[in-house]
């Protein structure tokens, strides 16, 4: 209820400046949110939720861009059982590429599930760590191995072309 | 059984009435908590690369939001 309606209805409301109306000594001049008030606000806020996922739904579905190839090093560059960071799939994109004990390489995202910290290589525990908040990722397939963070890292596929290591697809 | 003498249930503003409006209430205050959870589900899946995942979270609550618009026709007649 507005204040002139207000006014209208309490004819004693006329008696007393705007500004009192807003907080009003006497019981029957104050304005109430009726219960049907109230579910049409819900009603809205309900719209406004669809809107939101329906909005995320429609993101997901938007054809990506994919990434240019980027060569990351060559594969004698580095160590069995060390790390070398980069940027992909952008320059503003930290990634880390891991030569696994065995010979394999992976490559992830560097920034943390939980709240984009940088994760660091450990390779005496051989375990992704985040040091904010003793997040800790298998590097074999960057899973949560403990910690607050949510999802796994995400993970940069890597081909290997003559000696180099290309980071070519995030997913 | 004899009716209540002052009560006639198809009233609006009668105890009747006003019990149907708090249920649709409270009905409608479950489905938008039901519905916040699916746009952090969706919003989780996004984040995750779960695509396909979305799609059904957006119908479930647009499911939802037909049923509060249900809710407020029943409670505007």
């Amino acid at each position: 209820m507005n204040l002139d309606e207000q006014r209208r209805r309490h004819p004693r409301a006329q008696r007393y400046p705007y500004h009192t109306l807003d907080f009003p000594y006497q019981r029957d001049l104050d304005s109430y949110v009726t219960r049907r008030d109230y579910l049409r606000l819900l009603v809205f806020t309900s719209f406004g939720l669809f809107l939101g996922t329906a909005a995320i739904a429609a993101v997901a579905r938007l054809p990506r861009q994919p990434a240019p190839p980027l060569r990351v090093a060559g594969i004698g560059d580095i160590p069995e059982g060390e790390a070398l960071q980069f940027h992909y799939p952008t320059p503003d994109d930290p990634a880390i590429l891991i030569h696994l004990p065995g010979g394999r390489f992976v490559a992830y995202s560097q920034l943390c599930t939980h709240l984009a910290c940088a994760v660091l290589w450990d390779s005496g525990r051989r375990v992704l760590e985040c040091p904010c908040h003793e997040g800790f990722f298998d590097p074999e397939t960057g899973r949560v191995l403990a910690g607050p963070p949510p999802r796994p890292l995400p993970r940069i596929d890597l081909r290997i072309e003559g000696q180099d290591l290309i980071a070519f697809q995030e997913v | 059984m004899a009716a209540r003498p002052g009560f006639d249930p198809e009233q609006r503003g009668s105890s009747g009435w006003m019990a149907v409006i708090n249920g649709l209430l409270a009905g409608v205050i479950m489905l938008v908590i039901l519905q916040l959870w699916l746009l952090t589900v969706a919003l989780d899946a996004l984040l995750a690369g779960n695509l396909a995942e979305t799609a059904g979270l957006a119908v479930a609550s647009g499911l939802a939001f037909l049923g509060c618009l249900g809710a407020l026709s029943v409670a505007r007649r």
